[in-house]
């Protein structure tokens, strides 16, 4: 994971920051913050423990929209002629793009003891029902995901988030 | 009376009450702006860039895109007068691009024009391209020569 962290920092910086700005919106402390680093996990925020469930919810699960959202814008126009004329028809910009879209998606998952814990709060019995249905599914399938990295899941996901977003988007176009 | 918590920060004010962590309000509210350190702000500049970058080319590679789609579509379905239109518009987001210059040349040729795909065929000498489309640009200039030979000469 290092290694990856390295060649796709744009991603970890992103995903921290994200999780900052949750914990600003949910008036949460932040009592440490590391936003790139080489090692594993290449970044991380400390904060306090939040009053109400779903602001831990909302710190630990939107990260991975905002990744995923802004991956996705970032590489579109940089994949679309890679996608339609072959990989080596782009210019400098469309590999830069691609690079930094890819970058962004492949972080969108959390850590797997932030995803389970994120899980185990989702369905905890002090948690009220809305915030259970709201986000409930949504953290299963975050942890999941997170599962998934230990088995380069991220890569995939990313891959998918830069290919997919813009054949979408040039079909409905 | 219970001695009021003091805040794990600054050590002089009382706590706010009904956290977990013991810290003022004063505290609290500076610890909600975390400093971002200057290299990451640096960073921050240049992801934005990008951004900009590509929500200044999203439109362009949609349209140009869409038209390439759509120009392809037309071209198997033996319209060739709109999948020039579309490729046409398709060249005007992708100026360059080999691949679309050799459909819309082609297209040119199947629909009659080959005074559009004339020119675009010579642009497209010495590129590299795939087999199949190169085998489509030689049957279409051969074509092309053999009409202009069978024309009488004034």
């Amino acid at each position: 994971m290092g290694l990856i962290n390295i060649l796709t920092f744009p991603g970890v910086v992103v995903h921290e920051l994200a999780r900052r700005t949750f914990c600003r919106m949910a008036r949460v402390a932040i009592l440490d913050a590391r936003y790139f680093g080489a090692g594993d996990p290449g970044g991380y925020i400390q904060y306090e423990t939040p009053r109400k469930p779903w602001q831990f919810l909302m710190i630990e699960i939107g990260p991975f929209f905002v990744n995923t959202l802004l991956g996705a814008v970032i590489a579109t126009p940089g994949v679309i002629p890679l996608l339609l004329f072959g990989i080596d028809s782009g210019s400098l910009p469309d590999y830069l793009l691609a690079w930094l879209g890819f970058s962004i998606a492949v972080h969108a998952f959390p850590t797997l003891d932030d995803a389970k814990l994120a899980r185990d709060v989702a369905f905890a019995r002090g948690t009220p029902a809305l915030t259970q249905i709201l986000f409930g599914p949504l953290s299963w399938a975050i942890y999941l995901g997170a599962l998934g990295t230990l088995y380069w899941l991220e890569l995939v996901y990313g891959l998918a988030v830069v290919i997919l977003a813009p054949h979408l988007l040039l079909t409905r176009f | 009376m219970p001695e009021t918590e003091r805040c794990r920060k600054c050590g002089s004010r009382p706590a706010q009450p009904g956290y977990e962590t013991p810290l003022c309000r004063q505290c609290r509210q500076a610890m909600l702006h975390h400093r971002i350190p200057d290299g990451i702000l640096v960073l921050v500049i240049l992801i934005l860039a990008g951004l900009a970058l590509a929500l200044v080319r999203l439109p362009r590679m949609l349209k140009g895109g869409a038209a390439y789609e759509r120009g392809l579509t037309h071209e198997r379905a033996g319209e060739n007068a709109k999948a020039a239109q579309d490729f046409a518009a398709a060249l005007r987001r992708f100026p360059n691009d080999t691949t679309v210059l050799a459909h819309l040349a082609i297209a040119y040729h199947h629909a009659g024009d080959d005074a559009a795909a004339q020119p675009l065929l010579r642009r497209l000498v010495g590129r590299t391209m795939s087999g199949e489309l190169k085998q489509a640009l030689s049957l279409c200039q051969q074509e092309i020569n053999a009409r202009r030979s069978a024309q009488p000469t004034p």
